[in-house]
């Protein structure tokens, strides 16, 4: 679901910045929650303080509950309907699909350095390829990371801070 | 089957404060909880809400609604939903404020740069780990390169994106 937000209002939009857009998610993925709900937290706030957080979380869930209670309901009434199972399978794979793209396009409008480019390969390695918890990686390369950036020298502006 | 509501929510609270990194991360310790402690659906259930609140629009965390639903009925169903989603917003909402009061700070800047690496390795390695189990035949296969391809190459809209992939699900799935 973030990788729709993200080609809405990123992309198609332009409500938002690549680079704030990033900086959101960021924040959502380390803030306990569904991202696409903490995202829609971050973005109602910087468009129109707490109040627009609250809208926005209400109007990103209103049509799915309503959707899924229908669902729901047909589940409970019939079981799982036997139609869509057919199209559960290429909309599993369109997700991924979807989520290969968000990860690509943030990835080329951040312009990583090369130690960011380690960074994320890590990230990726850990919990693709070796299965560790995603909580314990996510926590441990930030720490890791925020140290690096904050170890590094000023670029380009005055020394002596 | 009916659970007392303050153990629902209760359930569903601890859950959502545990999911650093998403939903997604919490799909474990939902299920162990739904199906083996507290028995509010059986497994085959839990494998069926997920795929329908897949096949619905909205965060797949939402299918927290359907176990609530057959934990304590209607109330059951609001309770999880709010203690899945309230603290991540509460929480969120306190860090978009401190963010906006302190994005001035060197520090803080750099600390959000940051994580931008890590997000972008975590967001591809959820596609790779849900593509395991979702991407597993030609058809599959060649449904997720043209989704990728095309949203990372073109303007397309993502819904007409969606719309034929649904279709192509119900006429060859």
């Amino acid at each position: 679901m973030s990788g729709y937000i993200r080609k809405v209002l990123v992309e198609d939009r332009r409500w938002l910045e690549s680079e704030e857009f990033l900086r959101g998610l960021s924040l959502a993925q380390l803030v306990p929650g569904p991202n696409a709900v903490n995202l829609a937290v971050f973005i109602g706030y910087r468009v129109h303080g707490a109040l627009g957080a609250v809208l926005s979380v209400c109007a990103v869930l209103s049509v799915p509950v309503i959707a899924l209670a229908a669902v729901a309901a047909a589940w409970s009434a019939w079981g799982l309907l036997p139609a869509i199972a057919g199209s559960i399978r290429t909309l599993g794979a369109f997700g991924v699909g979807l989520m290969a793209a968000t990860g690509l396009g943030m990835a080329r409008a951040a312009r990583l350095g090369a130690v960011d480019l380690v960074l994320a390969a890590v990230a990726f390695a850990a919990v693709a390829v070796v299965h560790w918890p995603v909580p314990i990686v996510l926590l441990a390369l930030a720490f890791v990371s925020v140290c690096l950036r904050w170890l590094e020298p000023e670029t380009g502006a005055k020394a002596g801070t | 089957m009916s659970e007392s509501p303050a153990t629902v929510a209760r359930v569903f609270v601890l859950l959502s404060l545990m999911s650093f990194g998403g939903g997604n991360v919490a799909i474990p310790e939902i299920h162990r909880q739904a199906v083996v402690v507290h028995h509010w659906v059986t497994d085959r259930q839990f494998t069926d809400a997920f795929a329908l609140s897949r096949s619905a629009p909205g965060p797949s965390t939402l299918f927290v609604m359907l176990i609530g639903t057959r934990a304590a009925g209607a109330v059951g169903a609001a309770l999880a939903v709010a203690g899945m989603f309230l603290p991540g917003v509460v929480l969120m909402l306190g860090a978009s404020a401190a963010v906006a009061r302190w994005e001035g700070d060197r520090r803080v800047r750099r600390a959000i740069a940051a994580l931008r690496p890590i997000t972008i390795g975590m967001v591809l390695a959820s596609a790779a780990v849900v593509g395991r189990s979702a991407v597993t035949d030609t058809l599959t296969i060649l449904v997720a390169i043209a989704t990728a391809a095309t949203l990372f190459l073109t303007r397309a809209p993502v819904l007409a994106i969606l719309a034929a992939v649904a279709a192509v699900g119900l006429l060859i799935g």
